[in-house]
């Protein structure tokens, strides 16, 4: 492994095929990995190549059928990664020029970040041999590689046809096969390669060293290589999902960035959902939430649920990391420290009545001690951009707050559970909570793993009792007669007005709206909120027929959960289910 | 790393190669006419969860979205196997054409068509068989294909020459193609040749890639003294002598030349072939390469090439079924060559059992095949257990389940280590069965009244493994040994015994969506209890914390019937099992106590001794700072240094006086500590959990002693009761004697 995590090349090497000598190692770093060397040439020489290079032969030079495509193949306990090319000119001696620049790997490591930079070495390797035959004539024997001299054209014709040449390159340079013409003898036009086998030593050893390379050939071409991991494809993200930056994004902002990306920036927080940064920055959904995902797959966002005190956290099976991982604890304790609790820098209005806090009055001086605390400690890995202490008043009164133990911290995770919100986890503990900010203290359980959340999906009992859903549900689920219900009508008092809204939906939306409508309204005075509500019904009953929890439910219908309790009671018995 | 979940063989096809004096052959291939993608590897697809946005996109989307799903569902039910024939690929395109909202595939929807037609006839039996779980992981591959496919489509100009390979050979189905002449972009000749490696790769894995497609396989190289395999016991003395022989010549280049004995044996007598090559042909995921490749390797390739060398050792089997294959094509060379394949598979055992790897692969269900009258399985495993919650966005099987203690957990998932069947507390588990007794007896082809169908009638969630044996009369290895087997082959789940004592939690890996379909399922089964959906209500919402199972059992009459339920609810992956951890927390006033104990024996010891003042005086510092976990921060300055300064220190005890900042801490306040290993404490630790038992009744400190080691929080309280045989009264009166010392935790 090189210092940045991506696997070494144990060897590389330069292969052709020899008119007379078949196919054969030109080069190879370090010297005698693929075959024997010369011992006194290089010191360096390993006692043994790798592998038996002899049994590899055809699929390092493989028919044409293989070429110009990236192969690998394994031998012993090494893959082998090459990009072999074969290249049809008459004016070669057998017609036809084959060459192999292959890296060498241990066998079970991830060579995805090589392979595209092979495949494109090999591409412009073909290219500069096709346009100048700069490998084949940097071999000290080179005549072997083409046809007697007499064959072709008088040598004076190159010497004078450098116009020439820089046009025919253009129209010729993605051709197979070459005509006698275009062959250059003279030096002085030919690419500046000092030898394939220093160019090739060049790219081992700053690859393995530096992770990248810039080593110039010529005036047009250049070997040009920084590895970058192969990143799985971030997840589908929901509306509800909350980001929450790992690194300083702030820092990183580009003037070339995307807009959309710059305009949600100051709003990913930890606290506000992927739709509300849509609304705060007044950009599109679609494209913030796209915006989040790049920003995941690049490892500098992660993602949290929307924080309420309605919600349920419990420990998972990770929770003894906190303990036996040395630094967790102590991040946390760094992490979650409040001087004034949870609630100090708000401007507490109804949340008072939840917890007592006794700090609360001190909340303004002591805000700066935490705000010199937070500028030290650097090595957190969540930005806490948003709990801004931005108070910098006084700082002459000394005080002490003291730190929560690691035992109490451990303790308080624990006594979560997937019955209890955390406003009552809050009230049963809030003596130990005094200097904790709960948010950063779930957050933090949550990035780790040590918590998670307890989803909270309200189920309506009418899907389960009053109608068969399972015939409802295999009717739905078949696509091809959705209009073919089987239910009992008789029971579905379906109402005139009912089917003038419901007209966009299909067939089983309306029964469930008739189903809900048991008890009619007539109230034909608050007729538009009733329509209003009716929509609403209809939106809320689809979510509920696909077993939605509350986060996504209040986000699609963009209601409050209080609200959307208030509906589900009126259209009829609910309960829940904590997963 | 979140899609190694989900089984993706992505397999396009195998071939078997052979060589022999007259030169490589490609004897067989199935799928006739495999897809081969342009080299290109299987497109990752996003994981989803939740693909419903609708407020953000058109309404009607998840309609559609689940429509389309249904539609490609169907589609893979008639079309069968679809996959496997060059209409696979087109399919996956032209539905996610749809799903793109671009338009119909036209190219891609007519070798649907055409493929379907064919294969129609193949696999009927095939389709009849399939049961839910294969529709469901349909179903889930469908979902994943669904949404990477607008990736495929853009490279759509690299794809064409294999589409358009695929619809010309549709078109000339009518028309009988009768020949191969190309195979994945090849020569047939070619590839045969790309798998024929030299006899120095033999006997070893082989893995050869052009761009993003694997040839994968275990080249099988006859030794040199005529046998294939190596037996250990030589049978005889030419055996040795030729051993020795192929030691010394290991060097040489091949072994064609090298038939002397060619004669001598009667089962070789007419075997020209000397190597031959079963190789899998995959295009995985870029990301997932190396992953996909070894799993395949492992569980399939290796072993089927094994089954198949000593086959060939015994009785020529593939040299003779080679043989018959070949004769075979020759033979119908005139028939289209769907009619041929049909022909071949229902003639050669071998063909026929490369056509069924082939598609139970391609479904990741388990391979049976028939060689010479012997059952043989394999299987990729499939990961449905899980110890810890995976990522948020992670997709997994539906009914995966949760438990960090199952000793069944891993079983056989780590590639490199063999299946642990001696885990001490595998007997101490209990199973559930994924099927129905019987039809499970029928599949694994046991005979009525044989041990194994008899334990496997006898078993019940609620009684463990040890209990089992006792009943019986099995050996206790022989029962873990069946045990291992049925959850190894995917027909059962090990779970700690039902109790109604037991807390279940709805899992978080819960398949909530699934709830109102499966909703029908559970009425069936429990067409008394609550609906399915309410059911899970029950459970979840219980007061302030999860509450024992028995608090939602009416009355004592309907134990069973609910105990049923929650088996079913176990199985499909509803709820899980809440156990209980226990950690051994030393509270300050115990240390206060302890540290004033020590302090009165040194200064016994110093009276006694009454010199050397300084030096115990240093050492009372030194115990302080070792002790004092930063409680009061006097100055504001200090207060990140302090932060710093006690990172890690309350836990290892072991190397004290490395704490700094023994300034601030005038004000000596003790922290609570958790010991993380109260078996190995150290000489203070001990004291310390002396003290927290003292003035205890003895049995509580009996038991306190008995239960010490497992206060580390990795042994649940359940497992513990079971296996130290431990009465839940007794635990509770441990738990409230020693509530200030004893953190407990509750996870699955």
């Amino acid at each position: 492994m090189s210092s940045d995590g991506f696997t070494s090349i144990i060897s590389m090497f330069y292969a052709v095929f020899h008119p007379t000598e078949g196919t054969k190692v030109v080069c190879q770093v370090p010297s005698g990995s693929i075959v024997p060397a010369d011992k006194s040439k290089d010191s360096s020489t390993l006692a043994a190549p790798l592998f038996d290079f002899d049994s590899i032969k055809n699929y390092v030079i493989p028919k044409p059928a293989l070429c110009n495509k990236l192969v690998t193949f394994k031998i012993s306990s090494y893959r082998v990664v090459g990009f072999p090319v074969n290249i049809y000119a008459s004016h070669y001696a057998r017609n036809s020029f084959s060459f192999n620049l292959c890296f060498v790997f241990k066998y079970e490591d991830d060579t995805t970040p090589y392979e595209g930079h092979v495949k494109r070495l090999g591409r412009m390797f073909r290219a500069l041999e096709e346009q100048s035959q700069m490998l084949s004539k940097a071999d000290k024997n080179h005549e072997d590689f083409f046809k007697p001299q007499k064959e072709l054209e008088p040598k004076t014709w190159s010497k004078t046809s450098n116009y020439i040449r820089i046009i025919q390159d253009e129209d010729v340079g993605d051709e197979v096969t070459f005509s006698n013409q275009n062959i250059k003898h003279s030096e002085s036009s030919g690419p500046i390669l000092a030898s394939i086998e220093s160019l090739v030593q060049q790219i081992y050893q700053d690859l393995n060293n530096y992770s990248e390379c810039l080593i110039p050939i010529d005036s047009a071409n250049s070997v040009d290589i920084k590895l970058f991991p192969i990143l799985p494809p971030p997840p589908e993200l929901n509306a509800y999902d909350v980001p929450i930056a790992t690194v300083k994004l702030e820092t990183m902002v580009d003037p070339l960035w995307d807009p959309t990306m710059v305009r949600i920036l100051p709003f990913i927080n930890g606290i506000n959902s992927i739709k509300r940064i849509s609304i705060l920055a007044d950009a599109d959904y679609e494209l913030t939430r796209q915006c989040i995902q790049h920003l995941i797959h690049f490892r500098s966002v992660a993602v949290l649920d929307v924080f309420q005190f309605s919600n349920c956290y419990a420990p998972t099976s990770q929770i003894c990391n906190f303990l036996r991982d040395p630094m967790m604890a102590s991040e946390c304790q760094g992490y979650v420290i409040s001087s004034t609790g949870t609630f100090g820098n708000l401007p507490l209005q109804r949340r008072q009545d939840l917890g007592s806090n006794p700090d609360m009055e001190n909340a303004s001086t002591h805000s700066s001690l935490l705000g010199t605390e937070r500028s030290h400690d650097g090595q957190q890995s969540f930005s806490p951009k948003t709990s801004s202490y931005q108070n910098h008043k006084s700082t002459q009164k000394t005080m002490f707050v003291p730190l929560p133990s690691k035992a109490t911290l451990f303790y308080l995770y624990c006594c979560m559970n997937q019955n209890l919100t955390l406003r009552q986890w809050h009230l049963e503990n809030s003596k130990l909570l005094t200097h904790i900010d709960i948010r950063r203290f779930v957050t933090f359980g949550v990035l780790r793993g040590i918590i998670y959340r307890v989803r909270t999906y309200p189920v309506s009992n009418k899907f389960s009792t009053s109608i068969d859903f399972g015939t409802l549900y295999t009717s739905y689920n078949d696509a091809a007669n959705p209009k073919k219900p089987n239910y009992n009508v008789s029971v579905l008092p379906v109402t005139k007005n009912i089917r003038k809204y419901s007209n966009d939906y299909d067939d089983d939306d309306k029964l469930i709206e008739a189903a809900e409508n048991n008890d009619k309204f007539l109230d034909l005075t608050g007729l538009k909120s009733e329509r209003l509500r009716k929509q609403q019904e209809i939106k809320l009953s689809r979510l509920l027929k696909k077993c939605r929890d509350f986060d996504m439910i209040c986000t699609e219908m963009s209601l409050p959960k209080k609200e959307v309790v208030e509906i589900l009671t009126k259209m009829g018995d609910w309960s829940v289910i904590n997963s | 790393m979140s899609s190694l979940f989900l089984p993706n063989p992505c397999l396009l096809g195998i071939l078997l190669s052979i060589s022999t004096h007259d030169g490589n052959q490609l004897v067989f291939h199935y799928p006739p006419q495999p897809n081969e993608y342009g080299y290109r590897p299987t497109p990752l697809g996003n994981q989803v969860l939740n693909t419903e946005d609708d407020d953000y996109s058109s309404s009607s989307n998840d309609e559609i979205d689940d429509e389309l799903l249904d539609m490609n569902f169907y589609s893979i039910q008639n079309g069968d196997d679809d996959y496997s024939f060059s209409a696979g690929g087109s399919s996956r395109g032209s539905v996610g054409a749809e799903s793109n909202g671009s338009g119909v595939n036209v190219l891609g929807t007519s070798t649907n068509s055409g493929g379907k037609s064919l294969l129609g006839i193949l696999d009927e039996q095939d389709r009849k068989r399939k049961d839910k779980e294969h529709k469901r992981r349909n179903l889930m591959k469908n979902i994943i294909m669904g949404e990477q496919v607008g990736q495929a489509d853009t490279s759509g100009s690299n794809r064409s020459p294999s589409t358009s390979l695929a619809n010309g050979s549709v078109s000339d189905q009518e028309t009988a193609v009768c020949k191969v002449d190309k195979l994945f972009g090849f020569d047939v000749d070619f590839v045969s040749e790309l798998v024929t490696p030299p006899k120095q790769l033999c006997n070893s894995r082989f893995e050869v890639s052009v761009e993003g497609m694997a040839f994968l396989g275990l080249p099988i190289h006859v030794n040199e003294d005529g046998n294939w395999r190596v037996s250990s016991h030589a049978k005889s003395r030419r055996d040795k002598t030729s051993r020795k022989k192929k030691v010394s010549s290991s060097t040489e280049s091949s072994g064609e030349d090298d038939e002397p004995d060619h004669g001598q044996k009667p089962t070789k007598n007419d075997c020209q072939m000397y190597m031959f090559h079963l190789v899998f042909v995959m295009n995985p995921p870029v990301i997932e390469y190396n992953h996909r490749i070894d799993e395949m390797f492992h569980y399939i390739v290796s072993r089927m090439a094994l089954l198949l060398r000593y086959e060939q050792q015994k009785s020529n089997y593939v040299w003779n079924q080679s043989k018959l294959i070949l004769d075979l094509r020759e033979e119908l060379s005139s028939l289209s060559l769907n009619e041929q394949w049909k022909k071949i598979t229902e003639k050669s055992s071998l063909a026929r059992m490369m056509a069924q790897t082939f598609k139970a692969v391609s479904n990741s269900e388990i391979i049976n095949i028939e060689i010479n009258n012997k059952m043989r399985s394999f299987q990729i495993p499939i990961r449905t257990e899980f110890s810890s919650l995976p990522p948020q966005h992670t997709q997994l099987l539906p009914g995966s389940t949760l438990s960090s203690t199952s000793p069944f957990n891993s079983l056989g998932l780590d590639l490199h280590s063999s299946a642990q069947t001696n885990d001490e507390n595998m007997v101490h588990y209990a199973l559930i069965m994924l099927d129905d007794p019987e039809s499970v007896i029928r599949d694994i082809q046991a005979e009525r009244h044989s041990l194994i169908a008899n334990f496997i009638r006898m078993i019940k969630p609620s009684e463990s493994l040890s209990r089992l044996a006792t009943l019986s009369g099995l050996d206790i290895a022989e029962v873990k040994l069946f045990a291992n087997h049925l959850v190894y082959w995917r027909r059962a789940k090990a779970f700690l015994p039902l109790s109604p004592r037991n807390v279940y939690i709805v899992s978080p890996l819960a398949p909530l969506s699934d709830v109102y379909k499966d909703s029908n399922l559970f009425k069936q089964h429990f067409p008394n209890l609550p609906p399915l959906a309410n059911f899970l209500s029950l459970i979840s919402s219980s007061s302030s914390k999860p509450r024992p199972i028995n608090t939602i059992i009416p009355s004592k009459d309907h134990r069973d019937l609910y105990l049923d339920a929650v088996a079913w609810l176990l199985r499909h992956g509803y709820i899980t099992q809440l156990q209980t951890f226990l950690y051994l927390r030393i509270t300050k006033e115990v240390k206060i106590k302890v540290e004033e104990e020590l302090e009165m024996e040194r200064k016994n010891k110093k009276n006694k001794q009454d010199g050397d003042d300084s030096s115990s005086e240093d050492e009372d510092d030194s115990k302080v700072a070792s002790t004092d976990n930063t409680t009061k921060k006097r100055e504001q300055t200090s207060f990140p240094y302090s932060i710093s300064g006690s990172a890690g220190s309350d836990l290892n005890l072991e190397s004290p006086s490395q704490l700094p900042g023994t300034v601030y801490f005038e004000e000596e306040e003790e922290e609570d500590t958790i010991l993380l290993d109260p078996q190995s404490a150290t000489a203070q630790e001990r004291r310390w959990i002396a003290k927290c038992v003292e003035g205890q009744p003895l049995e509580v400190i009996n038991l306190f002693y008995k239960l010490l080691k497992y206060m580390n929080g990795k042994t649940s309280l359940e497992l513990l009761m079971v296996k130290e045989n431990i009465s839940r009264q007794d635990v509770r009166k441990l738990l409230v004697a020693l509530d200030k010392h004893v953190t407990t935790v509750r996870h699955w």
